[in-house]
This record gives C-alpha cells, sequence and structure tokens, in this order.
C-alpha cells in the first residue's frame, strides 16, 4: 500500500510506500487512532478517544474481532469470520457484552451466539457465574432464574407464537426505556414479557424472590384470558377486559341482553356478549338479521323508546346494530348503527363518516 | 377517473392518505392542526391498549377540519392527521401491526350511533 497526501503545500506532501509498520495520527490530545499494517493491507485499527473524562478505546482486528473498552474495563467483544473484514462469524460466540444488567438490575455478561450467520441464541451469566437464562430466538419457552438459582420468568408460547427481541440486539437484557414494547400492561416490578413475544398466544409466570408468584396468566388471540395474578392480586378478564368479579362469575341469564347491547364501551360490550353467546343475546333481545354480507351482519332490534322521550325527540323503536370481525383477534363486535341503514355496507361507511355512494377500498385491515 | 378513495384501517382507526401541495403541508397552520407531542394515537378506555407510531413522524390534533389554505378549500375532515417523512409502523397489542407508507394521513375515529349524539368507538 502506498501513503499519500493531498492538499499539502507545494513541495510539502509525500507519497510513501508501506508494506508493513504502525501509522499513529495524533491530531488532538484527545483522540488517537493507530493503524498496524502488515503485507500491505491495515490489519487492525486502535481508536483512543477521552470524553468529559471518559477513556474509550476500541481495537478492530480484521477478520478476528472488535473489543471496546471503556475506562480500561473491557465492555464488549465481537468476533468476526476469518477472511473477512468484518462479517458477522458464522458458528459459536459472536457477541460478548459485559457489565449488562438483565431486567435493569442484576449485572452480568450476556452471551450471543451465532449459526450459519444467523442470530442463534442468547446466554446471560450473572456476576457469580450462574447461568440466568439460556433462550433461543424463536423458541417456544424461556425460563429466567435468579441469582440465587430461584426460578424468575417463565413463559411458554403456543400456536405460531415465538420468543422474539424485547430489545433491538438482544432477546431479554437492555434498557427498559428502549423496549420493543412501549405498550406494556404490566407492573414495573414484572419483565418487559410482552416485548419478548413475538404472537398473541402465551403463558407466563413471573416469581418474585421467595419464590411467591407474582404474575401468572393467559393470552390468547392477543387478549387476557380468565383470571390473571397481576401483583399478587386475582384480575378477571372477559376478552381481554378486565371486569369485577361479580360480573365475571354472574350467570349468563342473569345479565339482561338489553342492558348488554346499550353498553357504550364497545370492548366490555363484545366481553359481555361472548360471555353469554352473541346469537343468544340477539335472540332473547327479538333481532331479525335484515342483511347479511362476507362475515358482517345487520341486525334490527325492537327497543322500547327512552323514558326522556318527547313528541319532537320521539325515541328509537328500533336498533340496528352491524355485527363486524376484527382481522387480528378474530372476535366478532357489534357497532350500534343509525335505525334507517339498509346494508352492512352502508352502515359500515357510516361508522367511518363516508356516505352510501362513497367508493372506499380498505387496502390493509388489522 | 377512479374515484375511489384507498383507506387503511387498524381496529377503529381509519388511515386516509391525503396529497397536500407543497404550499399546502408547509402552511398548515396552528388553525388547522395542532402538535399533539406524542406517539400515542389513542389508548383503550377499558383494556388501557395504545394504538401508537413506531417510527418518526409528526401526529397532530386536527383543531379545525376545513378551511381556505393557499387560496384553496383543503379538507382534512378526521380526528388527527399523521406527516410522516418515512414508512411508519402503527403497533398495538392486539391488533396485528399496521405499515404505512411515508406521508400525509388524515387519522378518523369510527363512531357508533346514539340517539342523542353519535360517538366515538372506544375499546
Amino acid at each position: 500500500m502506498y501513503l499519500e497526501t493531498r492538499h499539502a503545500s507545494v513541495g510539502r506532501g509525500f507519497w510513501q510506500r508501506c508494506e508493513s509498520g504502525k501509522i499513529v495520527i495524533d491530531n488532538d490530545p484527545s483522540t488517537k487512532t493507530i493503524y498496524i499494517v502488515k503485507n500491505g493491507d491495515v490489519q487492525e485499527v486502535i481508536t483512543t478517544t477521552i470524553k468529559d473524562g471518559v477513556k474509550e478505546k476500541a481495537h478492530t482486528r480484521y477478520g478476528v474481532d472488535r473489543r471496546l473498552w471503556t475506562n480500561g474495563k473491557l465492555t464488549f467483544t465481537e468476533y468476526y469470520q476469518p477472511g473477512t473484514n468484518q462479517a458477522r462469524k458464522r458458528k459459536g460466540e459472536w457477541r460478548k457484552h459485559t457489565d449488562e444488567k438483565l431486567n435493569g438490575t442484576h449485572i452480568g455478561t450476556l452471551h450471543q451466539y451465532a449459526y450459519g450467520g444467523g442470530f442463534r441464541k442468547e446466554i446471560f451469566k450473572y456476576s457469580n457465574k450462574r447461568e440466568a437464562y439460556n433462550v433461543s430466538y424463536g423458541a417456544k419457552h424461556a425460563e429466567v432464574y435468579y441469582p440465587n438459582r430461584k426460578l424468575w420468568l417463565k413463559i411458554e408460547c403456543f400456536n405460531k407464537t415465538r420468543i422474539d427481541f424485547a430489545y433491538k440486539n438482544s432477546i431479554f437484557c437492555g434498557n427498559p426505556e428502549e423496549s420493543s414494547s412501549r405498550y406494556g400492561s404490566i407492573t414495573p416490578k414484572d419483565w418487559d414479557y410482552n416485548a419478548v413475544i413475538k404472537g398473541g398466544d402465551y403463558k407466563v409466570t413471573c416469581f418474585d424472590e421467595h419464590g411467591d408468584i407474582r404474575t401468572h396468566g393467559v393470552v390468547e388471540n392477543r387478549q387476557k384470558k380468565e383470571i390473571w395474578i397481576e401483583d399478587y392480586k386475582q384480575i378477571f378478564y372477559l376478552s381481554g377486559v378486565a371486569v369485577s368479579e361479580k360480573l365475571y362469575y354472574a350467570k349468563p341469564e342473569d345479565i339482561d341482553p338489553q342492558d348488554v347491547l346499550q353498553i357504550p364501551n364497545v370492548q366490555l360490550r363484545t366481553s359481555l356478549l361472548q360471555k353469554i353467546g352473541t346469537e343468544k343475546v340477539l335472540q332473547r333481545c327479538n333481532a331479525t338479521v335484515i342483511h347479511k354480507e362476507g362475515d358482517y351482519e345487520l341486525y334490527s332490534v325492537p327497543l322500547v323508546p327512552a323514558k326522556d322521550a318527547t313528541s319532537w325527540r320521539p325515541g328509537d323503536t328500533e336498533m340496528r346494530l352491524l355485527k363486524v370481525k376484527c382481522p387480528s383477534t378474530g372476535a366478532f363486535f357489534t357497532l350500534r348503527v343509525p335505525p334507517t341503514s339498509a346494508t352492512c355496507e352502508e352502515a359500515r361507511k357510516w361508522t367511518f363518516g363516508y356516505r352510501r355512494d362513497d367508493a372506499i377500498e380498505f387496502i390493509q385491515e388489522t | 377517473m377512479d374515484d375511489t378513495i384507498k383507506v387503511l384501517r387498524q381496529g377503529e382507526l381509519l388511515f386516509i392518505p391525503v396529497k397536500l401541495t407543497e404550499n399546502q403541508h408547509q402552511n398548515l397552520s396552528q388553525e388547522m392542526v395542532r402538535l399533539k407531542g406524542t406517539n400515542c394515537i389513542r389508548e383503550g378506555e377499558a383494556t388501557g391498549h395504545k394504538h401508537e407510531i413506531d417510527g418518526t413522524a409528526l401526529l397532530y390534533d386536527v383543531t379545525r377540519e376545513s378551511m381556505y389554505l393557499d387560496g384553496n378549500y383543503l379538507r382534512l375532515d378526521g380526528e388527527m392527521f399523521l406527516d410522516a417523512p418515512d414508512p411508519v409502523s402503527v403497533i398495538h397489542p392486539e391488533h396485528k401491526t399496521l405499515k404505512l407508507d411515508r406521508g400525509q394521513y388524515v387519522i378518523r375515529i369510527q363512531k357508533e350511533y346514539d340517539e342523542v349524539k353519535d360517538r366515538l368507538v372506544n375499546d
């Protein structure tokens, strides 16, 4: 290789052959870069920077590894495939993060492994050398242990649900603020376990350090199911909606179907419809189908006019309900639509603020 | 000419792509939209589940549905306005991820009939 200067004054540049040796660039006191050349190629690059009193060093060895130090302590190692510049190692340990925090609290080392060029699994070992977990990407099962070997977290996935990355570069380790799931509905004491899940069917159990269950429950079709333990308390779920214990255990025949159809919250209404059975509710309310189209059904339900009805606002004597299917969960919802709606399409368009004649195409629905 | 309105939907949210002229886009005044300052489009009343934007985009509340802007009548007939300079995703714990191309969208919330006053669908 050759070293060549540009933009130097006339007669002050150089053009130098370099087959092996060390090139040191030391422009300012806070940054220093060293290139190590062998057989005409750069083999290693060492960069040292000092910023705000923190000394950072990066050492890259092409085809071997890259290591990072902070204040003299090794924090990260990435291994490269021999014969390449910086390609991910195809098989074996690929990355090692020291001083990593598990669930933002316990310190240890994260080892990540590759197979066939892709990410395979990760293992976290506490500073006392005990293993916290050994989990493969795409697995259906994961267990995490406390440093004292007591079980901390257990996840079992069903159907097509799999273990995924909760963080940008890791399954379990990372800054909770950078979790891929920001919509966690769990208590802060718990794992952000729903970020680890790719899909909607799983069972999770989370223990405290004494071995008592802190969280336990099943998610099906992305909705919390039946009775959960959350922060040691029982929470009752109907189609993903937390309801009172009394309502959860209420017998379907004790719930007035007319009341159910008039619940303003769609999710809660759906939960109760599912508990009683949508068909049963519609039957007990003397509902009749007036139009049907694919998964959509338009019902007419006779109503007793409201008590405060007046001659100028007589109140409806009929309720029209559109039964729709959620494309993500497969659950059926009912939406109240104007009594003038004649077809499912017209009713559906109305719910989205369109008129009967507007041509609409749903190019993506989830 | 095809007058079909192409829309995208996640649950009760409808995303209607809008084509604004460069001037209209730059001059969307505070009379028309107000920056929401969050990535959360909507939070479920009963479930607490949020529809959130994953990616870099600006989310605005629509404060005025229509006005003359840049000499033309401009209509933003919706609850919110989304300005996505790059493709973004809309995430929700129950619904599958909705992928949106770069562009501007009016976000409209599905409504339900009520004898007194129509109400927005809430979960």
